[in-house]
């Protein structure tokens, strides 16, 4: 994992034979939610959630815990069924592909392995399930670093090698779209450069890659895009440069009048977008034009505020923590604490 | 993406298939579960034939038929052994959480309970052919040492063996239909051991006409497909259904709870 060297794994640009995809926002998406909408019991986990992920970008699919991104992603792959509205891979669902695993790969929290088999094994099992030539387990194993404990049995992996054999599995099928979820956990500071370096490089030959995250530290290093959950429902999405402004600073407005306010600030020529709570955000204006224009309008303000959304982490919690704005995280209480 | 040819669905089931023997065959508990079928099918015919209860003059001759009968009847063990098979083969995925990978690899869920009832039936039938032929040189080797003949050996090998591998691979069957329904490994072998060593014991003993459709009736039913008529065993075939009607009783069981698993646990969603 420690080397950035070129894969030595055969990788082509579209696996099941069409011609490599276009890649780019302006291409058609190799992934849509569409209305997605999931209840567990009088849980709202998913609350019509839409969104698109586009060939050649890697897309940060972000948002707090219990914000629905595990659900989501579990739908996007068949594995949950949504009360309403569609998960579609290539125009399909992913129980619909005709070989799934070679257009999709995923690397899913809690997905386990018999800890009596060995990595090797484990790979050759899917491998067969999944109608690929089991020469590709040693090929996969070998890019994972795994290849000199392939014959271990997996119960004594450690966290982070067990999420690089769940990569392993992932690029089973090449696929064309892979699928992480947190895949940065239990990996070292090298493991974690490496699966960065990874993605890009992956994004690099016309595939798409969504990745799920809570470090968005760590995610802002490597997304072109981001798709941002809040309660089960949309925040924001869009190339992260877009999200954040041309000036690099929003104004965020609490005020009854939210759907005026958004109506003329983009009149105004503002990127407008819905914030948490209610509130909206204004982007690339400052707060004398924001004033200004609610002034002429007579429109109640509640509260205002502005947000320097220089980094994807700033924005993130804009659009996610009404009780956030650029402040410092509160430190949460230690032992000890009065 | 979606373009492409895909495998048909003889050919998914197939490569399903694949995959469960993989499984069965990469991890130490399937080759214990044979040991443990083979130690236990020998031993105890081994202490049935030649133990205490054969000096107390209880039990058939040494060498005759009957004797040989009841040194074989022990191999029934391994009906209980591919009942257990069947039950891990569905619940295993649940307990190690592998169902997630099994279904992105393959997600037609129905393919994959066709595959797995296919690798739980040839588990069972390996289980048994395996114990089979442990008796067999077990059995060679009690007439090598002067006790009776080989063809009455043969003949009494047969006879059980039949049934026994009939009933190890229904009860496979069995084991998976319960283990869709129920995904927990601990509470379906709990609940198949209750049923058949319990309740349909009570069952049985008190209302007869009721407990011969029961499984533990319906298999000994099937156990005599091979007896002759006019030995020892023959006393058991009153009150019960013919092998047949036994054998379609317990694939039905099986098929009832395989369908109703199909329509409930493996819609449900992995999370």
């Amino acid at each position: 994992m420690e080397q950035q060297a070129e894969p030595q794994v055969a990788v082509t640009a579209d696996p099941v034979g069409a011609a490599p995809a276009p890649s780019g926002p302006g291409w058609a998406p190799v992934i849509e939610a569409r209305n997605l909408t999931k209840h567990f019991g009088s849980v709202n986990a998913v609350d019509d959630l839409s969104f698109a992920v586009h060939p050649g970008r890697v897309t940060g699919f972000l948002g707090p815990n219990g914000s629905g991104k595990t659900t989501t992603l579990r739908m996007l792959l068949g594995l949950v069924a949504p009360d309403a509205g569609q998960a579609l891979v290539g125009g399909v669902p992913y129980r619909e592909l005709p070989e799934p695993c070679r257009a999709v790969g995923a690397v899913l929290e809690a997905s386990g392995f018999h800890p009596a088999r060995s990595a090797r094994n484990h790979l050759r099992v899917l491998a067969t399930a999944a109608g690929v030539d089991r020469r590709r387990v040693d090929e996969l194993l070998e890019l994972v670093g795994l290849t000199d404990a392939a014959r271990r049995a997996v119960g004594g992996y450690s966290l982070g090698m067990r999420q690089r054999l769940e990569l392993a599995r992932a690029l089973l099928g090449d696929p064309s779209v892979l699928v992480l979820d947190e895949p940065a956990n239990g990996l070292d500071p090298q493991g974690i450069a490496w699966l960065r370096w990874f993605m890009r490089w992956y994004a690099g030959q016309g595939r798409a890659v969504l990745m799920s995250s809570h470090l968005l530290a760590e995610a802002s290093q490597v997304v072109d895009d981001v798709v941002i959950v809040a309660g089960g429902r949309l925040a924001a999405q869009g190339p992260v440069a877009d999200l954040m402004g041309p000036a690099g600073t929003s104004v965020q407005v609490r005020t009854p009048e939210v759907a005026r306010l958004a109506q003329l600030a983009q009149g105004a020529g503002f990127a407008v977008r819905p914030g948490a709570d209610g509130s909206v955000i204004i982007g690339g204006a400052s707060p004398d034009q924001v004033g200004r224009l609610m002034a002429e309008h007579r429109i109640v303000v509640h509260a205002m505020s502005t947000l320097s959304t220089s980094s994807l982490e700033e924005l993130f919690f804009a659009l996610t923590d009404p009780r956030r704005g650029t402040s410092p995280p509160p430190r949460a209480p230690w032992p000890g604490d009065r | 993406m979606a373009a492409g040819r895909s495998a048909r669905r003889p050919a998914r089931v197939a490569r399903a298939l694949s995959a469960e023997v993989c499984k069965l065959v990469t991890v130490w508990s399937t080759p214990v579960i044979v040991a443990i079928g083979i130690v236990l099918a020998v031993g105890l015919g081994l202490l049935v034939g030649f133990g205490p209860s054969q000096s107390s003059g209880v039990l058939p001759a040494v060498g005759s038929s009957g004797w040989f009968g009841d040194i074989f009847s022990a191999m029934d063990v391994t009906s209980y052994l591919g009942l257990v098979l069947g039950i891990v083969v569905m619940t295993g995925e649940y307990r190690h959480q592998t169902a997630t990978g099994l279904f992105l690899a393959e997600p037609r869920r129905v393919t994959v309970l066709s595959a797995k009832a296919l690798a739980a039936a040839g588990a069972g039938l390996v289980v048994s052919v395996a114990v089979g032929l442990a008796d067999l040189v077990t059995g060679a080797a009690v007439v090598a040492a002067g006790h009776g003949l080989l063809r009455t050996m043969l003949d009494q090998l047969g006879h059980v063996f039949v049934g026994d591998l009939a009933v190890t691979v229904l009860f496979a069957l069995l084991g998976l239909g319960v283990g869709t329904v129920l995904r927990n490994q601990v509470a379906a072998i709990a609940v198949c051991f209750g049923v058949l060593l319990v309740l349909d014991t009570v069952v049985e003993a008190n209302v007869p006409s009721v407990g011969k459709w029961l499984p533990s009736a319906a298999a000994a039913a099937v156990e005599n497909v091979g007896v002759s008529v006019g030995n020892g065993a023959t006393a058991h075939l009153a009150g019960l259904l013919s092998p047949w009607a036994g054998a379609v009783v317990l694939l039905g069981y099986g098929a009832v709870l395989l369908l109703v698993g199909a329509f409930t646990t493996l819609r449900a969603d992995v999370t």
